[in-house]
Protein backbone atom coordinates (compact mmCIF):
# COMPACT_ATOMS: atom_id res chain seq x y z
CA UNK A 1 0.00 0.00 0.00
CA UNK A 2 1.37 3.37 -0.99
CA UNK A 3 0.73 6.51 1.01
CA UNK A 4 1.21 10.19 0.23
CA UNK A 5 1.48 12.54 3.18
CA UNK A 6 0.54 16.07 2.27
CA UNK A 7 -1.10 19.07 3.96
CA UNK A 8 -3.12 20.43 1.04
CA UNK A 9 -4.87 18.86 -1.95
CA UNK A 10 -5.64 21.24 -4.82
CA UNK A 11 -7.09 20.50 -8.24
CA UNK A 12 -4.53 20.95 -11.00
CA UNK A 13 -6.92 22.06 -13.75
CA UNK A 14 -9.50 23.60 -11.43
CA UNK A 15 -8.35 24.31 -7.89
CA UNK A 16 -11.69 23.36 -6.35
CA UNK A 17 -12.29 20.09 -8.22
CA UNK A 18 -10.54 16.78 -7.61
CA UNK A 19 -12.12 13.62 -9.02
CA UNK A 20 -12.18 10.37 -7.05
CA UNK A 21 -13.20 6.89 -8.20
CA UNK A 22 -16.21 5.14 -6.67
CA UNK A 23 -15.85 2.09 -4.43
CA UNK A 24 -17.13 -0.19 -7.17
CA UNK A 25 -15.07 1.50 -9.85
CA UNK A 26 -18.09 2.25 -12.05
CA UNK A 27 -18.27 5.99 -11.47
CA UNK A 28 -16.24 9.06 -10.62
CA UNK A 29 -17.27 11.93 -8.41
CA UNK A 30 -15.97 15.26 -7.18
CA UNK A 31 -14.19 14.91 -3.85
CA UNK A 32 -14.92 18.48 -2.77
CA UNK A 33 -18.63 18.21 -3.55
CA UNK A 34 -19.05 15.23 -1.27
CA UNK A 35 -17.37 16.69 1.78
CA UNK A 36 -19.57 18.12 4.52
CA UNK A 37 -18.82 21.83 4.72
CA UNK A 38 -20.18 22.18 8.23
CA UNK A 39 -21.27 19.82 11.00
CA UNK A 40 -22.02 20.35 14.65
CA UNK A 41 -23.21 18.41 17.68
CA UNK A 42 -24.44 20.64 20.50
CA UNK A 43 -26.38 20.59 23.74
CA UNK A 44 -29.49 22.69 23.19
CA UNK A 45 -30.63 22.74 26.82
CA UNK A 46 -29.76 25.35 29.46
CA UNK A 47 -26.70 27.26 28.36
CA UNK A 48 -26.26 25.77 24.93
CA UNK A 49 -22.81 24.38 24.21
CA UNK A 50 -20.98 22.87 21.25
CA UNK A 51 -19.67 19.35 21.84
CA UNK A 52 -17.81 19.09 18.53
CA UNK A 53 -17.98 20.87 15.21
CA UNK A 54 -16.48 21.79 11.86
CA UNK A 55 -16.67 25.35 10.49
CA UNK A 56 -18.97 26.67 13.21
CA UNK A 57 -18.18 30.12 14.60
CA UNK A 58 -20.94 30.14 17.17
CA UNK A 59 -24.47 29.25 18.23
CA UNK A 60 -27.41 31.50 19.12
CA UNK A 61 -30.23 30.36 21.42
CA UNK A 62 -33.14 32.30 19.86
CA UNK A 63 -36.05 30.79 21.71
CA UNK A 64 -37.30 27.48 23.04
CA UNK A 65 -36.14 24.84 20.58
CA UNK A 66 -34.90 27.42 18.09
CA UNK A 67 -31.22 27.93 17.36
CA UNK A 68 -28.97 29.63 14.83
CA UNK A 69 -25.74 27.97 13.73
CA UNK A 70 -23.22 30.52 12.42
CA UNK A 71 -20.65 29.35 9.87
CA UNK A 72 -16.94 30.11 10.04
CA UNK A 73 -16.69 29.84 6.25
CA UNK A 74 -19.58 31.27 4.21
CA UNK A 75 -21.50 29.12 1.76
CA UNK A 76 -21.54 30.10 -1.92
CA UNK A 77 -25.31 30.61 -1.92
CA UNK A 78 -28.36 29.84 0.22
CA UNK A 79 -29.40 26.74 -1.75
CA UNK A 80 -27.16 24.38 0.20
CA UNK A 81 -28.43 21.12 1.71
CA UNK A 82 -28.78 20.99 5.50
CA UNK A 83 -30.11 18.07 7.50
CA UNK A 84 -30.89 18.27 11.19
CA UNK A 85 -31.52 15.68 13.86
CA UNK A 86 -32.55 16.21 17.44
CA UNK A 87 -32.75 13.79 20.31
CA UNK A 88 -34.95 14.42 23.34
CA UNK A 89 -33.80 13.26 26.74
CA UNK A 90 -37.22 13.66 28.32
CA UNK A 91 -38.73 10.50 26.90
CA UNK A 92 -40.66 12.30 24.18
CA UNK A 93 -39.51 11.55 20.71
CA UNK A 94 -37.53 14.30 19.08
CA UNK A 95 -38.66 15.78 15.82
CA UNK A 96 -36.45 17.68 13.47
CA UNK A 97 -36.60 20.50 11.02
CA UNK A 98 -34.62 22.97 9.00
CA UNK A 99 -36.47 26.24 8.53
CA UNK A 100 -36.38 28.62 5.59
CA UNK A 101 -33.99 31.02 7.25
CA UNK A 102 -30.90 29.61 5.54
CA UNK A 103 -28.33 32.26 4.61
CA UNK A 104 -24.79 31.97 3.35
CA UNK A 105 -23.47 32.63 6.85
CA UNK A 106 -25.96 30.82 9.11
CA UNK A 107 -28.74 28.25 9.36
CA UNK A 108 -31.71 28.56 11.68
CA UNK A 109 -33.16 25.30 13.01
CA UNK A 110 -36.09 24.32 15.21
CA UNK A 111 -36.70 21.26 17.36
CA UNK A 112 -40.03 19.83 18.46
CA UNK A 113 -41.40 17.36 20.95
CA UNK A 114 -43.91 14.60 20.40
CA UNK A 115 -46.80 17.04 20.67
CA UNK A 116 -45.32 19.20 17.86
CA UNK A 117 -44.42 21.90 20.35
CA UNK A 118 -41.02 23.56 20.30
CA UNK A 119 -38.65 22.11 22.86
CA UNK A 120 -35.00 22.29 23.79
CA UNK A 121 -33.09 19.09 23.05
CA UNK A 122 -30.00 17.67 24.68
CA UNK A 123 -28.49 16.47 21.41
CA UNK A 124 -28.88 18.53 18.24
CA UNK A 125 -26.88 17.74 15.12
CA UNK A 126 -26.63 19.67 11.84
CA UNK A 127 -24.87 18.61 8.61
CA UNK A 128 -24.47 21.02 5.70
CA UNK A 129 -23.39 20.03 2.19
CA UNK A 130 -23.01 22.35 -0.79
CA UNK A 131 -20.60 24.87 -2.25
CA UNK A 132 -18.44 27.10 -0.09
CA UNK A 133 -17.94 30.69 -1.23
CA UNK B 1 3.43 23.16 4.18
CA UNK B 2 3.35 20.70 1.29
CA UNK B 3 0.76 20.74 -1.47
CA UNK B 4 -0.18 18.12 -4.03
CA UNK B 5 -1.93 19.19 -7.24
CA UNK B 6 -3.92 16.57 -9.12
CA UNK B 7 -7.14 16.27 -11.12
CA UNK B 8 -7.89 12.68 -10.17
CA UNK B 9 -6.86 10.57 -7.21
CA UNK B 10 -6.98 6.77 -7.31
CA UNK B 11 -5.31 4.02 -5.35
CA UNK B 12 -1.88 2.80 -6.46
CA UNK B 13 -3.42 0.09 -8.68
CA UNK B 14 -4.84 2.86 -10.85
CA UNK B 15 -8.50 1.91 -10.47
CA UNK B 16 -9.49 1.39 -6.83
CA UNK B 17 -10.80 4.28 -4.72
CA UNK B 18 -8.29 6.11 -2.61
CA UNK B 19 -8.60 5.94 1.15
CA UNK B 20 -9.38 9.23 2.87
CA UNK B 21 -7.98 8.66 6.32
CA UNK B 22 -10.58 9.45 8.99
CA UNK B 23 -12.74 11.14 6.34
CA UNK B 24 -15.76 10.08 4.32
CA UNK B 25 -17.33 12.07 1.53
CA UNK B 26 -21.09 12.13 1.01
CA UNK B 27 -22.05 10.42 -2.22
CA UNK B 28 -25.32 12.30 -2.64
CA UNK B 29 -26.90 15.45 -1.29
CA UNK B 30 -29.78 17.61 -2.42
CA UNK B 31 -31.74 20.68 -1.56
CA UNK B 32 -35.15 20.72 -3.24
CA UNK B 33 -38.24 22.93 -3.26
CA UNK B 34 -40.91 20.24 -3.29
CA UNK B 35 -43.71 22.60 -4.26
CA UNK B 36 -42.34 22.47 -7.83
CA UNK B 37 -40.46 20.32 -7.41
CA UNK B 38 -37.27 22.28 -8.14
CA UNK B 39 -33.79 20.98 -7.40
CA UNK B 40 -31.84 23.96 -6.04
CA UNK B 41 -28.51 22.26 -5.41
CA UNK B 42 -27.45 18.64 -5.62
CA UNK B 43 -24.73 16.07 -6.06
CA UNK B 44 -25.36 12.78 -7.85
CA UNK B 45 -29.03 13.48 -8.56
CA UNK B 46 -30.19 12.96 -12.15
CA UNK B 47 -33.83 13.92 -11.66
CA UNK B 48 -36.73 14.19 -9.25
CA UNK B 49 -40.10 12.53 -9.77
CA UNK B 50 -43.30 13.88 -8.18
CA UNK B 51 -44.97 10.56 -7.36
CA UNK B 52 -47.91 11.96 -5.42
CA UNK B 53 -48.60 14.76 -2.98
CA UNK B 54 -45.96 14.53 -0.27
CA UNK B 55 -43.96 11.78 -1.97
CA UNK B 56 -40.99 12.35 -4.27
CA UNK B 57 -38.42 10.03 -5.81
CA UNK B 58 -34.86 11.29 -6.25
CA UNK B 59 -33.04 9.37 -8.97
CA UNK B 60 -29.27 8.94 -8.71
CA UNK B 61 -26.84 9.73 -11.52
CA UNK B 62 -24.53 6.99 -10.26
CA UNK B 63 -26.08 3.98 -8.53
CA UNK B 64 -25.12 2.78 -5.08
CA UNK B 65 -23.54 -0.64 -4.64
CA UNK B 66 -26.35 -1.80 -2.33
CA UNK B 67 -29.51 -0.35 -0.81
CA UNK B 68 -28.08 -0.29 2.71
CA UNK B 69 -26.62 3.21 2.30
CA UNK B 70 -27.26 5.76 5.06
CA UNK B 71 -29.73 8.49 4.11
CA UNK B 72 -30.85 11.36 6.33
CA UNK B 73 -33.65 13.76 5.46
CA UNK B 74 -34.98 17.08 6.74
CA UNK B 75 -37.74 19.45 5.72
CA UNK B 76 -39.17 22.84 6.56
CA UNK B 77 -39.23 26.42 5.39
CA UNK B 78 -42.94 27.21 5.49
CA UNK B 79 -45.49 28.87 7.71
CA UNK B 80 -46.48 25.31 8.59
CA UNK B 81 -43.23 25.19 10.49
CA UNK B 82 -43.72 21.78 12.00
CA UNK B 83 -42.93 20.02 8.78
CA UNK B 84 -41.49 16.53 8.98
CA UNK B 85 -39.54 14.77 6.26
CA UNK B 86 -38.52 11.15 6.17
CA UNK B 87 -36.81 8.73 3.83
CA UNK B 88 -39.15 5.90 2.82
CA UNK B 89 -36.90 3.02 3.74
CA UNK B 90 -38.98 0.09 2.53
CA UNK B 91 -38.37 -1.32 -0.95
CA UNK B 92 -39.10 0.06 -3.53
CA UNK B 93 -38.79 3.44 -1.80
CA UNK B 94 -35.09 3.00 -1.21
CA UNK B 95 -33.13 1.24 -3.94
CA UNK B 96 -29.64 1.43 -5.41
CA UNK B 97 -30.87 3.83 -8.09
CA UNK B 98 -33.27 6.11 -6.19
CA UNK B 99 -34.42 7.25 -2.77
CA UNK B 100 -37.96 8.26 -1.86
CA UNK B 101 -38.79 11.14 0.47
CA UNK B 102 -42.10 11.50 2.28
CA UNK B 103 -43.14 14.85 3.78
CA UNK B 104 -45.95 15.83 6.07
CA UNK B 105 -46.84 18.22 8.85
CA UNK B 106 -48.41 17.59 12.22
CA UNK B 107 -50.08 14.20 12.35
CA UNK B 108 -49.80 12.52 8.94
CA UNK B 109 -51.09 15.53 7.00
CA UNK B 110 -49.51 15.36 3.56
CA UNK B 111 -47.56 18.46 2.64
CA UNK B 112 -44.86 19.59 0.18
CA UNK B 113 -42.45 22.00 1.89
CA UNK B 114 -40.26 24.53 0.12
CA UNK B 115 -37.20 23.16 1.86
CA UNK B 116 -36.26 19.49 1.70
CA UNK B 117 -32.74 18.20 2.14
CA UNK B 118 -31.26 14.71 1.91
CA UNK B 119 -27.67 13.56 2.47
CA UNK B 120 -26.43 10.04 1.77
CA UNK B 121 -23.26 8.20 2.73
CA UNK B 122 -22.35 4.74 1.48
CA UNK B 123 -20.61 2.92 -1.36
CA UNK B 124 -21.25 3.74 -5.00
CA UNK B 125 -21.35 0.88 -7.50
Amino acid sequence: MSEIKVDNLTGKTSAGDITVTSEGGAATQSLQQGLAKCWVNFNGTGTIAIRDSLSVSGLVDNNTGNYTVNYSNSMGNDDYSSTVSANASSGLFGTLQSEASMTTTATNISCYNGSIGTADHAVVCLHTHGDLA
Amino acid sequence: MSELRADTITASDGTSPVTLTKQSAAKTFLQCNLSGPTLEQSLNIASVTDVQSGRHEFNFSNSFAQRTYAAVCGGGGDTLNNTLANVATATPGKTTSKVTGDTQYQQNLVFEPTECAIAIHGDLA
